[in-house]
């Protein structure tokens, strides 16, 4: 089973996701705060983005990652607080979306859904 | 018969000087046919002289009583030009105001007498030997012709005679015309009397200074007893009556104009109070003429005044309405059916930009912005069926150029046939609310989001902890923890209709369309409430088997919030019930409850922003109040509506249909 980066800019929805995730007995690492893609020399095999960064856009985000030559093949789900924001992070580049808050099940079920087909 | 040897003619002309002196014309007349006849003539006959220069007879007077009834024939027969013309001679005199003797009358006569064969006859029965026509002569001209006639036994008219008559005629002339002049005038005076009366005012004269008058010489018309209760004697009997009765806050201010007008040496006008004889306070209008003497110096005045207290009301009223449009911080403008403005208040300038007299006569279209000159027509349509527009949101520019939000208020202006001359407007400014609304939505909009992120969090952990707990089989710590997840759940979804509210008001709004199986939404609807309701049963009747291109999630949205309600406010009842109404351009879905219905009041206003049901057993019911409005905006997006049906006490149907393309 490969490993996850979880990137979201609030602390709180990092620890939640890291404690459901592992708890499903995944490999998590997580990140607040980026400055560069410099964080994608590590692999991974899902990326999980939060649509709203603060400072920056979670699309741009995808769209740069798509592009990277080192992960441009990693699954990546983008998760929002608003339930509009699927459209939108499916065109950025985004494999799924889940809303915020979400189900325990929902966010297990599509992760793995994504690991098994790596 | 007369007998011309009696005559003497200084007692004749001395018994006319007596005889004439008179001033009434008709018995001027009969006295100079008696002076005349049989004295001077066996008859003659007197025509005057009328309008357009035609002839009239006054009478004919024969001395022999039995040729009365041929007088009458003359008087009626041939009073005027109507059935005959008149006689050559007449027609001479009249002509040339010149004396015609015919002396010794024979048949060529009677052809220039006679005005027709009737006449003619009469004539020949009257058998006359002479004939004499005088001119009745004043200054001004020919006022009348005497005509007289003797018979065959006299002799015939003479040099002597006509001398006489002529004198005779003269003196009649001027009495006859002072008759007439006397008569002209007093029918003057009856009707400039009889108009005095008539006018809805006192007419007046006043002798001497405004604050001095001589009363003697003063005259006032019978209205004033009307009007103020006292009569002329009470009104003359004191010289500055008038002064005596006004209000006492206009006194001062009233004897200083009316001095005003009074050395003008022209007239004027003022206005003011007089207390009636009962003591209640009538407002007048004097309209005052100074009457002058010869050197130009003022004698007096004289004038109309008039009740005006019921104009002054309504002047009051309109002038008070005009204070409060002029003051208005709204603009308020009005325009005929061109839309040219008519009246611009103040409001309106500060609000435009425009000044009133840069923009009265002018278009309104003005102030209309380039992309929003058809809303002119749009508006007048409307105002031309009488229909008035309320609080209608837009936007207009102002004289700067700046674009304005404003909230306006079109009624049509009608005319007293009740036919629309032209439109009202009363406009407000909204900007600033606007730019209020729009931060607050964004306030809302980054709220809901911010508070989405502990809860998302929350949740996390909390089913973290289901899940770490399961394996201890804690009854009691299950339902704590489902209960904790249940209320976050609950949390999330206001949370939802605020951003959505806060989507609509900023009209952000966006439907994800997709195509979808219609009755399998209502099943998930109905599968995900049946799940959390206890005692109620969702019975679904009926199904479309239609794809439905819409936004599925927000149609799911309605649905969920439908059945909630439904639920929620049927807490005795056990179920809810849904039909599924295929229609051949349409899906209409019923949700029916059983619960305790809605008032008619309310149901109008159901589906507004925050409305709440307010009675009694409502209080109960807790929620935001912006759940059917949201619901109503996602159906009317996708160009459906959405109704309620409902009777107190027995339960509420809620309706949406969605057109199927």
């Amino acid at each position: 089973m490969g490993k996850i980066l979880i990137i979201d800019d609030d602390k709180g929805v990092l620890d939640a996701m890291r404690a459901i995730l592992e708890f499903e007995g995944h490999d998590v690492s997580t990140l607040a705060k980026f400055e560069n893609l410099n964080f994608l020399k590590e692999k991974f095999s899902l990326i999980l983005v939060d649509y709203l960064l603060s400072g920056k856009d979670g699309k741009i985000l995808i769209k740069k990652i798509k592009k990277s030559p080192q992960a441009k093949k990693v699954a990546v789900i983008m998760l929002s607080a608003h339930p509009d924001a699927k459209e939108a992070s499916v065109q950025a580049g985004a494999d799924d979306f889940i809303s915020k808050p979400f189900e325990m099940d929902e966010l297990i079920e599509k992760v793995n859904k994504f690991l098994k087909s790596v | 018969m007369y007998s011309d040897k009696s005559i003497k003619p200084i007692i004749f002309i001395g018994k006319l000087n007596t005889k004439l002196s008179t001033l009434d014309l008709q018995k001027n007349i009969n006295d100079l046919t008696k002076l005349l006849v049989p004295t001077l003539a066996d008859w003659c006959t007197i025509h005057m002289v009328v309008e357009g220069g035609n002839l009239i007879r006054l009478k004919t007077f024969f001395n022999d009583p039995k040729k009365a009834n041929i007088a009458r024939i003359f008087s009626k027969k041939y009073k005027d030009s109507k059935n005959a013309p008149p006689s050559k001679y007449l027609t001479k005199v009249l002509k040339t105001k010149k004396t015609v003797i015919v002396r010794n009358i024979d048949e060529s006569w009677y052809k220039q007498a006679a005005r027709d064969s009737e006449h003619y006859k009469l004539l020949k029965e009257l058998n006359p030997k002479s004939h004499m026509l005088v001119p009745l002569l004043t200054h001004s001209g020919l006022i009348g012709i005497i005509s007289l006639a003797r018979n065959k036994n006299s002799h015939g008219f003479n040099k002597t005679d006509e001398i006489l008559i002529n004198q005779i005629a003269h003196k009649a002339a001027m009495a006859i015309e002072n008759s007439i002049l006397y008569k002209k005038i007093q029918q003057q005076n009856d009707r400039l009397l009889n108009t005095v009366s008539n006018v809805p005012g006192i007419v007046w004269e006043a002798w001497g200074k405004p604050s001095k008058n001589i009363p003697q010489n003063n005259y006032v018309s019978d209205y004033i007893e009307k009007m103020l209760g006292y009569t002329p004697k009470e009104w003359l009997s004191s010289p500055d009556f008038w002064i005596k009765i006004i209000h006492p806050d206009d006194k001062k201010r009233v004897i200083k104009e009316s001095t005003e007008i009074f050395n003008s040496g022209i007239g004027g006008v003022n206005r003011f109070r007089w207390l009636k004889k009962d003591k209640t306070p009538v407002w007048v209008e004097a309209h005052s003429k100074v009457i002058l003497d010869e050197s130009g110096k003022p004698q007096g005045m004289r004038g109309v005044t008039m009740d005006i207290t019921e104009r002054k009301k309504a002047e009051d009223v309109l002038s008070r309405l005009a204070a409060i449009v002029e003051s208005s911080d709204d603009a308020i403008i009005s325009k005929d059916l061109k839309g040219i403005v008519q009246s611009w208040n103040k409001g309106a300038e500060r609000l435009y930009g425009y000044t009133e007299s840069e923009i009265l006569g002018k278009s309104i279209a003005k102030i209309f912005p380039e992309d929003r000159k058809e809303e002119f027509y749009e508006m007048m349509e409307v105002i031309n069926m009488g229909e008035a527009i309320d609080h209608f949101e837009t936007k207009r520019v102002s004289k700067n150029g700046r674009l304005i939000d404003v909230s306006l208020s079109i009624a049509p202006l009608k005319d007293a046939n009740g036919k629309v001359i032209g439109a009202s407007a009363i406009g407000r400014d909204i900007s600033e609310s606007k730019e209020l609304e729009r931060r607050k939505d964004a306030f809302i909009g980054m709220a809901s989001h911010e508070l989405k992120t502990p809860i998302t969090t929350m949740k996390a952990f909390v089913q973290i902890l289901q899940k770490k707990l399961e394996p201890l089989k804690d009854a009691k710590l299950e339902y704590f923890l489902d209960k904790t997840n249940q209320q976050l759940d609950r949390l999330t979804d206001l949370i939802s209709s605020l951003l959505d509210l806060s989507k609509i008001q900023s009209g952000q709004l966006d439907l994800n369309k997709e195509k979808f199986d219609f009755d399998s939404l209502i099943s998930t609807a109905v599968e995900d409430i049946q799940g959390l309701a206890n005692n109620h049963k969702i019975q679904v009747k009926g199904k479309s088997g239609y794809i439905v291109y819409g936004d599925k999630h927000r149609i799911l949205q309605v649905m969920t919030n439908l059945l909630n309600n439904a639920i929620k406010y049927s807490p005795g009842a056990e179920k809810v019930v849904i039909k599924i109404l295929p229609d051949e351009n349409k899906v209409t879905v019923a949700v029916q409850d059983f619960g305790i219905g809605i008032s008619k009041v309310h149901q109008k206003r159901i589906f507004d922003r925050f409305f709440r049901a307010s009675g009694a057993s409502e209080k109960t019911f807790p929620g935001l109040g912006i759940g059917l409005y949201i619901s109503s905006q996602f159906i009317h997006r996708h160009g459906g509506k959405i109704w309620v049906d409902s009777a107190k006490q027995k339960g509420s149907t809620f309706y949406f249909s969605i057109p199927l393309k």
